[in-house]
């Protein structure tokens, strides 16, 4: 994997962790 | 074409990328939890309507998943455009699958232990084999060219496969005979066009039929005007492709 390719994943990773995270947050917000 | 990422448009496009996964992530997790919300009090709800319903949904669930949905499909063709026209390693071969073992999971999980307690609900067990079906075949069929991205064992196909087009002979032979005229050439021309490159030696430059002549042209043009040949080169070339003397 390219320096160049393995940037880009990471910072796809971050992106799924924090739409998960936001996911919860936003179902939690708005049903209780 | 590589698109250099490292200058400002790539922040603009690594943002589109991260913000547009995110909501697609986001969205799978909130249709995933409303999901379970409604299977919690025995799978069906409803809201509105000229009666009183049996069983009212959660509150804000119906808006979650109406939302979510709604959400997660445009968000996922943003995501997808985005990582095609970048052209990064992605994970647009995940979203499907993850929607729909997701939600296969909470049909397998409710269906063995269904909340009233009766036993085994059939009924979302096969919903359950039907999505796992629907999640793992487009997974499967693609994890062989995700581990290709990924690791980079095996190149894209070659230009070389695809149909050549008219007239890329003569623009061939004609870009062979530029660049064999000038000892430093090599530095300083690009290469041709995809489809180009496998013209047979020797064959005349302008001996094609009046297609091909009008394709190599335009070929020519594009190289010019892209910088590859300068104007000399260029007038030479059209000269041998309109079978000129020069």
């Amino acid at each position: 994997v390219s320096a160049r390719a393995a940037r880009w994943l990471v910072l796809q990773l971050v992106a799924i962790a924090a739409g998960i995270w936001f996911g919860v947050w936003l179902f939690d917000a708005v049903t209780t | 074409v590589q698109r250099d990422d490292s200058r400002g448009g790539g922040f603009v496009g690594a943002g589109l990328v991260f913000v547009s996964l995110a909501l697609v992530v986001a969205s799978i997790t909130v249709v995933f939890l409303s999901m379970r919300a409604v299977m919690e009090i025995g799978g069906v709800c409803a809201e509105g309507g000229p009666f009183v319903p049996r069983q009212p949904c959660p509150d804000g669930v119906p808006l979650l998943l109406v939302g979510g949905i709604w959400t997660g499909t445009i968000f996922a063709f943003a995501y997808v455009w985005q990582v095609v026209r970048l052209q990064v390693p992605n994970f647009a071969w995940a979203l499907w699958p993850a929607l729909f073992l997701s939600l296969g999971w909470n049909f397998l999980e409710y269906g063995l232990d269904p909340p009233g307690g009766e036993g085994v609900a059939w009924g979302w067990l096969v919903c359950a084999v039907v999505f796992f079906f629907m999640g793992l075949g487009p997974l499967l069929a693609a994890l062989p060219a995700v581990w290709r991205t990924l690791s980079g064992a095996a190149p894209p196909p070659s230009p070389r496969e695809a149909p050549r087009p008219p007239g890329a002979r003569a623009v061939a032979a004609t870009y062979r005979s530029i660049r064999e005229s000038r000892p430093s050439a090599s530095t300083t021309v690009a290469e041709p066009p995809a489809g180009a490159t496998d013209a047979s030696e020797g064959e005349p430059a302008g001996g094609g039929q009046p297609d091909d002549v009008v394709s190599a042209l335009e070929r020519l043009h594009y190289l010019h005007r892209t910088g590859a040949i300068d104007d000399a080169e260029y007038e030479t070339a059209k000269d041998r492709i309109l079978g000129g003397s020069s």
